[in-house]
């Protein structure tokens, strides 16, 4: 059973004089034990919605509009309050976009990470030295600890907040951490430094990652798979390997072909043409069909349906003509040419 | 530690200035206060006998040295606290005319502003904390609403209905007058009745400030990245809305307590007229309409002084209270 089954959920921004905008439609995916799995879009496409669905920290106006979110077997939003926190951060920690803000500015740094242990009923006798187990966390991301623990958030510079809540985010061992763009607001180089700390960590430690990221690049070198998004869908969902060097979906090879590689010689970025769709009312049929370069007339009718393409990945697109009531999986221009 | 001592240095320096100008203006401003006491007691029109003009400059003590001379002069006197003689209640001292103001004046804005102050944080705090409900538009607009109502408006109410309609209450003064103003039981078993009314009043609007303060600052902190990854991170509503939401929200609050505390001595004009209380704030308008300058003087330099102190609190508190503020000082 995977870690994380996502099952039709869907969340709707609610607003008393406008109609709700659905920013996240009908999602369903998984995440295995131990995967470490990128959602990629481009703002406002519903990916860090998502990712708040997942932690059941939807704040006003978002409400969940319906489907599940199975963790571990349990209906996150069937738990009450007390055994969702009781799962909080024991099992599901999170690292947010602008975690440079993420610390409580009037609490030293070493308040807030027993605060976590306190609120969790860290037992010393099975669990260890509280104390030990932070200054572990701590080494892991590589700060210095005991410098660090004296500290107010303010006092640290952007890459050590970042650190400190990757540490804190860790702290509990944690089964899935959701990363929801953190690396937001740091200059590249910190960037790159704290991708490979990440993924570094992931491989010792072997929990489960949902990395929220605009970044195509950094995604595709991370991530064991990856997962587009588009207007609240998710419209396909593959192995990093597999999407980099065939990307099914019309808007993948959009987001692909804008993706300048610096080595190249000859660059040659082409943008996705038009603009997402207004998520208050999305068009019946295909969300992507009217910045499609291969639409057919069928694309505006007939919604397209998350279908498996090979063994590993899933694709939602028409991109032929459907045949039947249902789309059909959408084929690489490759693999249609040798039919 | 920087912090602090740079918050005394500065503090010292303008109280230093506020006692300087105080020195300053009256001297600058010219006028014989010998003959203003006697204008005062003849009459406007009536012509001043030298002798007599003469006679009261002996008593006040005219200035015939020179001026750096009066000057130290002056500030022993502050220090010592010699402030002169009241024109309205000659022969009294000042320092005893607002000797017998001061307490009256604590008790009543003291304990009104700290109970606006306890009740309005808690109720903001709470209010915060269940935003967006029902019981958060109810008491926020209402709380807005009454906040509007003018002051001497709610007091006139309050005077008619239960002093002169029902009788429960004095409708004004401080004491029945029946004994001398004394620390003993039985004069403060005399005096509380005629403190409800004007607490009362205060009391009606006194939190409104505190409360919308606090809950604005409260549902901002509440929606600020650290608050939501408290949540994230499974703490308790109880540990979240302390540590998390109040304890950041309150900063401005206390400032705006601790300032308002300075304002205390200055007493709150309106009430105290209103309700004819005998606190420095009647006082200090009875100074301006008798043109009585050293009492004038005297009380201005405690509100200065006052604020000046108030102000000195309320950087102390903030560095206590965010360490942010001790780091930005330092850059």
């Amino acid at each position: 059973m995977p870690l994380v089954e996502v099952r039709h959920l869907s969340v709707d921004y609610r607003s008393r004089d406008l109609p709700p905008a659905h920013a996240v439609r009908d999602v369903s995916f998984d995440v295995a034990e131990g995967e470490f799995v990128g959602l990629l879009g481009e703002s406002g496409c519903g990916k860090s919605t998502l990712g708040n669905a997942l932690l059941r920290l939807l704040d006003r106006p978002a409400h969940h509009a319906g489907g599940e979110v199975r963790f571990d077997g349990r209906d996150l939003y069937a738990l009450t309050d007390r055994e969702l926190n009781r799962l909080r951060w024991r099992e599901i920690a999170t690292v947010f976009q602008s975690s440079m803000n993420a610390l409580n500015p009037v609490l030293r740094v070493e308040r807030q990470f027993r605060d976590a242990m306190e609120a969790h009923r860290w037992d010393p006798r099975t669990e260890g030295d509280p104390r030990e187990r932070v200054l572990e966390v701590l080494r892991d991301v590589e700060l210095d600890a005991e410098r660090v623990l004296r500290s107010y958030p303010h006092e640290l510079s952007g890459g050590m907040r970042q650190r400190v809540v990757l540490a804190l985010a860790l702290l509990l061992r944690p089964r899935l951490v959701v990363l929801d763009e953190p690396t937001t607001g740091l200059d590249v180089v910190v960037q790159r430094s704290i991708v490979d700390l990440l993924r570094r960590l992931q491989r010792e430690h072997g929990f489960s990652v949902l990395f929220i990221s605009h970044d195509l690049g950094t995604v595709l070198e991370i991530a064991d798979r990856v997962l587009v998004m588009y207007a609240g869908q998710v419209v396909e969902s593959r192995p990093s390997a597999d999407l980099a060097a065939a990307p099914l979906h019309p808007y993948t090879r959009g987001l692909l072909g804008s993706f300048a590689d610096p080595r190249d010689e000859h660059v040659s970025v082409t943008a996705v043409p038009g603009r997402p769709p207004s998520l208050d009312s999305p068009p019946a049929g295909c969300a992507f069909a009217p910045r499609c370069p291969v639409r057919v007339a069928a694309c505006a009718a007939v919604p397209p349906v998350l279908a498996p393409t090979t063994r590993t990945g899933w694709c939602a697109a028409t991109g032929t003509p459907p045949r039947g009531p249902t789309s059909r999986p959408c084929r690489t221009p490759r693999r249609r040419s040798r039919r | 530690m920087a912090y602090f001592a740079r918050r005394i240095g500065f503090f010292l320096l303008t109280l230093w200035g506020a006692v300087t100008l105080n020195f300053l203006i009256p001297r600058l401003s010219g006028g014989d206060p010998a003959q203003a006491i006697l204008q005062r007691i003849a009459g406007k029109e009536a012509r001043v006998d030298p002798a007599q003009l003469a006679a009261v400059r002996a008593m006040l003590g005219v200035p015939d040295e020179p001026l750096w001379r009066q000057y130290l002069d002056y500030l022993g006197n502050m220090a010592t606290g010699n402030f002169g003689v009241s024109y309205t209640y000659f022969p009294y001292s000042v320092s005893e005319v607002i000797g017998e103001a001061v307490p009256w004046t604590i008790v009543l804005v003291g304990v009104t502003l700290v109970l606006s102050f306890v009740i309005g944080t808690l109720l903001g705090t709470w209010v915060a904390w269940r935003r967006g409900t029902t019981f958060d538009s109810v008491l926020t607009v209402t709380s807005a609403f009454v906040g509007t109502l003018p002051f001497f408006w709610i007091a006139l109410v309050l005077i008619y209905v239960f002093a002169i309609t029902l009788g429960w209450l004095p409708p004004s003064g401080g004491y029945s007058g029946l004994m001398e103003p004394a620390p003993t039981a039985a004069f403060v078993a005399d005096a509380w009745p005629y403190f409800i009314l004007p607490a009362a009043a205060i009391m009606i609007t006194g939190p409104i400030g505190w409360l919308l303060g606090m809950r604005n600052n409260m549902v901002q902190s509440l929606g600020e990245d650290f608050a939501r990854f408290g949540r994230a991170k499974g703490l308790s509503n109880r540990r979240l809305a302390i540590a998390y939401g109040a304890r950041v929200a309150i900063l401005p609050n206390v400032t705006g307590f601790a300032l308002a505390l300075g304002g205390l001595i200055g007493g709150t004009v309106l009430v105290e007229q209103t309700f004819n209380y005998p606190g420095t704030g009647r006082l200090l308008l009875e100074a301006v309409s008798n043109k009585d300058y050293p009492l004038m003087q005297t009380i201005f330099l405690f509100i200065a002084v006052g604020v000046l102190v108030a102000n000195l609190v309320a950087d102390v508190l903030y560095g206590v209270l965010d360490p942010r503020a001790r780091r930005k000082e330092a850059a």
